[in-house]
């Protein structure tokens, strides 16, 4: 009894300790989550203002692709204060009420117009850019001395010369699928919603099967037949990197690996097949404000007097190998490097849509890529379903 | 002799109040975060594990207590929690409350006021009730105090003495906050805003400033409905938890509602889910089928092998068939999506072969199986190798002196026996192959994907990657509702073939 007695005290006595400690986030505090490997560079970056302004900065490395799982954090009240995801999710977000409008906070001058673009929804400016992104072609030096194509005629022609002669088995080494084909699919006159002045206004009608696409699509089918376009769709650009590819299709995610290979590479614009450059999708990572964060007002100073300044975006892209979106932190990044080309490139792309029906069009889209480059399909039938069985599942 | 068991006794009993203590803390925490049901299970574990172990006897709850408790919170309540999620249309779109969803709706139409400059305030806290308010003046000469739910008009001497921070005069109803007060209220003082009227809402630009917006809706608690301000258009909610107006606009976000079976039937109704819904399932009962028919066999063969007397070196095949079992299986998966790449892995380059592996469905299919071969054939090794050395001795000489052959003494004695010892096991084997996840998500992604499968829905995926696909992967809708019920599809699956198979081994029983 006595025992009993002693523990019933004993919990009591916790109770009232412990008990009387809420958990709610100390005053003056932000919790940031920030994308895998990333959080060195935004603490580096934010420490300063931190310490000035006796704020209690907490940076988790949270986020993957997607919306870092704010769908279920945020509106049960245990999400970041910002957080950092790609803008192509900005559609799906604000559709869930997932963020809160940083329209008066953003220097819309401060970024080019294209990154505003990406991360601007129905209604207003939704994220603070900080890194912009794109695909670009890169051409393999020891196969092909002369340094990226003029155009699409020379890349064509260069890559079937190399493969007649053995010294090559494909033109492009590139994973068949629509993120990694936007440029040459627009060049074709493909599109996956119009857009006008940046913005996706009309996703009631997609460009997947339009008029001029159906007019070109054989031209796919004779450059996969070609060997233009690597039949064996693996992720990953193997074949370049092994010589066996003049050409192939890189992301900044390629770069160090392309470094640590130790060939002779170029980075250049994808070429149009009309002429000129093609423009791939590009992408901005960036910053966005939970709806439910704890502490607004100093999440918005923070963004104002950290996120959105020239220092941030130069110490974020050095540490990070990306290239900054904030205009005058890029004016400071070295031309010649692969970054900056890839960065100059990015900034003539088109961001990738952030509708939330994108969902559904990478599903279709995609689908017919596989179809085409697995031989099971023409390239025009398989845009042809695709663009159907996307009206349908978007109710159009 | 006394000593130690008191000193046994003040150990349990500290370890008792420990994890006691721990148990109420997290409850309160969970109740803080509103995770009431959660918050009373944490708090009645608390209450069962100090009642049980302070007691004396009861020598059999104390065994059972921590398993049950944990079963509760692990198991039980997640799958009534994701059966309750079944019967809603949770998914993008619909993730907040109707009350978090029009709040939203409202501020995401709320438009800056240009030329209006920010307003300032002062914070100030009801003595009383210590609910919160902002001082201000709006237009100029007029002062107000007031926060979300009220707002009233106040004369300029008040107005002078609330605004300046310093004054705590105690014949005041408010006191004005200090920075650090500031600081730690500062949720409440961020989620006021002040209506002015129909046309002007101030909401706190920063801790003592407010920006004036123009609200471009207005909600209606009484019909129920909202009013575009500035066009007169109307939305009412329908049946699927959104505001749509009669032209058919959508206003976002909506919310969660009870849609009963909907996600249920959709399985049967929906085209767009029943087609890709139908190759998943299919390929996960043939799928585990094939797996554990090949894996019991190849281990059975092995076994039989091992069994031959004359064998020598046995330690050292035991030891060798037994390493994909020691290496942790994400590993070994790991390793086999780097052999199956089409142009630079081992096996196309050994084989000289281009064979597309993890690209074209069929050899996907057929990396899959070889994958999970490799993973469960020593299980099945070891234990059929147990198995057949477990048949007395007797019963193989008997049949051989009344002449039975080899093949005979095997197809008659041996493998019946062994199949009746084993079928607990390739029954709990099935289960699990039914459920590998692991192998889908990590060799093949459950790809390659379907041309036209809403849900990205692959030809290696099984149903419970593809169920991981729709609740956790942004790209498919984050549709939990679907998700939890396909679960649930999956559960009664798996269980009904468990109790099945458990069935026809009581028979077996009762034919030996």
């Amino acid at each position: 009894m006595k025992k009993h007695q002693l523990v019933v005290g004993f919990l009591s006595a916790a109770l009232l300790v412990f008990g009387s400690t809420a958990p709610a986030q100390a005053a003056g505090s932000l919790t940031i989550w920030v994308l895998s490997g990333e959080e060195a560079a935004y603490k580096a970056a934010s420490s300063a203002w931190a310490e000035k302004n006796n704020v209690s900065l907490t940076i988790l490395a949270k986020c993957g692709l997607g919306d870092c799982g704010l769908s279920k954090a945020g509106p049960a009240g245990i999400g970041p204060d910002l957080f950092t995801a790609t803008h192509d999710n900005t559609g799906a977000m604000v559709k869930s009420g997932l963020l809160f409008s940083l329209t008066s906070t953003v220097n819309s001058s401060a970024y080019p117009k294209s990154s505003i673009e990406g991360v601007t929804s129905k209604y207003g400016v939704w994220g603070v850019p900080i890194s912009i992104s794109s695909l670009a072609l890169a051409t393999n030096e020891a196969l092909v001395p002369t340094g990226a194509p003029k155009d699409w005629a020379e890349l064509e022609s260069t890559s079937t010369k190399l493969i007649t002669s053995g010294k090559a088995s494909v033109g492009i080494s590139a994973h068949l699928d629509g993120y990694n084909l936007q440029a040459i699919f627009e060049s074709l006159g493909g599109y996956v919603f119009s857009n006008k002045n940046g913005k996706y206004t009309n996703t009631k009608q997609n460009g997947l099967y339009s008029k001029e696409l159906a007019k070109n699509a054989s031209k796919m089918d004779k450059w996969l037949d070609a060997k233009i376009f690597d039949k064996d769709n693996n992720w990953g650009i193997a074949k370049f990197v092994d010589g066996k590819a003049p050409y192939a299709i890189v992301g900044p995610w390629d770069i160090a690996g392309l470094d640590k290979a130790k060939i002779k590479y170029e980075i250049s614009a994808i070429p149009s097949v009309k002429g000129g450059s093609a423009r791939a999708f590009s992408g901005v990572t960036a910053m966005y404000m939970n709806r439910y964060a704890k502490n607004r007002i100093l999440a918005k100073q923070y963004l104002t007097e950290v996120v959105q300044t020239k220092e941030f975006g130069k110490a974020i892209s050095e540490a990070n190998d990306s290239y900054p979106a904030n205009i005058a932190a890029a004016a400071s990044v070295n031309k010649a490097s692969y970054s900056a080309k890839m960065g100059a490139y990015a900034s003539i792309c088109l961001p990738t849509p952030n509708v939330a029906e994108m969902n559904s069009v990478w599903t279709y889209w995609n689908g017919a890529f596989a179809e085409w480059g697995t031989g099971k399909s023409k390239f025009g039938e398989a845009m042809k379903t695709a663009s159907k069985n996307l009206d349908t599942a978007l109710g159009n | 002799m006394r000593q130690s068991e008191n000193l046994k006794k003040t150990i349990q009993m500290i370890l008792t109040l420990a994890v006691s203590v721990l148990l109420i803390l997290a409850s309160l925490r969970l109740f803080l975060n509103d995770s009431i049901v959660l918050s009373i299970l944490f708090a009645l574990s608390a209450i069962t594990i100090g009642y049980v172990y302070s007691s004396r006897g009861k020598i059999h709850h104390k065994y059972l207590a921590p398993g049950i408790i944990l079963l509760i919170i692990f198991h039980i309540f997640p799958s009534f929690y994701s059966g309750q999620v079944a019967f809603t249309n949770d998914s993008n779109g619909h993730q907040l409350s109707k009350s978090q969803a029009i709040k939203a709706i409202l501020e995401d139409a709320y438009i800056p006021v240009e030329g209006l400059p920010p307003v300032e305030f002062t914070s100030t806290r009801d003595i009383s009730t210590g609910e919160i308010f902002a001082v201000f003046q709006y237009p100029q000469g007029t002062h107000w105090i007031g926060n979300s739910q009220s707002l009233e008009k106040i004369d300029s001497n008040l107005y002078e003495q609330l605004k300046v921070k310093s004054d705590t005069s105690s014949d005041l109803k408010f006191e004005v906050l200090n920075d650090q007060e500031i600081s730690e209220s500062i949720e409440f003082i961020q989620a006021i805003q002040i209506h002015i009227n129909s046309k002007l809402v101030l909401i706190p630009s920063d801790f003592d400033l407010f920006e004036a917006y123009q609200p471009a809706l207005r909600y209606s608690e009484i019909d129920d409905q909202i009013t575009d301000q500035i066009s007169g258009v109307k939305y009412r909610p329908n049946d699927n938890g959104q505001m749509v107006s009669d032209s058919g606009d959508v206003l976002y976000p909506g919310w969660k509602i009870n849609v009963g079976l909907k996600n249920f039937t959709s399985v049967i109704n929906n085209e767009e889910i029943r087609r890709p819904l139908s190759a998943v399932l299919i390929w996960t009962f043939v799928n585990a089928i094939i797996s554990v028919t090949l894996a019991f066999l190849m281990g059975l063969i092995l076994a039989l092998i091992f069994n031959f007397p004359s064998l020598r070196s046995k330690r050292i095949y035991r030891t060798i068939f037994i390493i994909p079992l020691a290496i942790p299986s994400v590993l070994s998966i790991l390793v086999w999506a780097g052999l199956f790449q089409s142009s630079n892995g081992v096996i196309n380059r050994i084989f000289q072969s281009s064979i597309p592996w993890l690209t074209d469905p069929s050899w996907a299919r057929i990396a899959v199986v070889i994958v999970e071969l490799w993973i469960s054939f020593p299980y099945m090794f070891l234990i059929t190798t147990g198995a057949i050395q477990s048949i007395p001795s007797e019963i193989l000489e008997a049949a051989s002196i009344d002449g039975a052959s080899t093949i005979k003494s095997f197809t008659q004695i041996k493998l019946p026996l062994v199949i009746r010892t084993l079928a607990p096991l390739l029954v709990a084997s099935l289960a699990m192959a039914l459920n590998n996840f692991g192998i889908a998500y990590l060799l093949t992604g459950g790809g390659p994907v379907f041309p036209n499968s809403n849900g990205n829905a692959g030809a290696t995926d099984i149903l419970i990657s593809y169920t991981y696909k729709l609740a956790f992967n942004a790209n498919e809708g984050n549709n939990f509702g679907l998700a939890s019920a396909l679960s649930i599809l999956n559960f009664i699956m798996v269980g009904l073939i468990s109790i099945y198979g458990l069935r026809r081994m009581k028979t077996m029983e009762g034919i030996n």
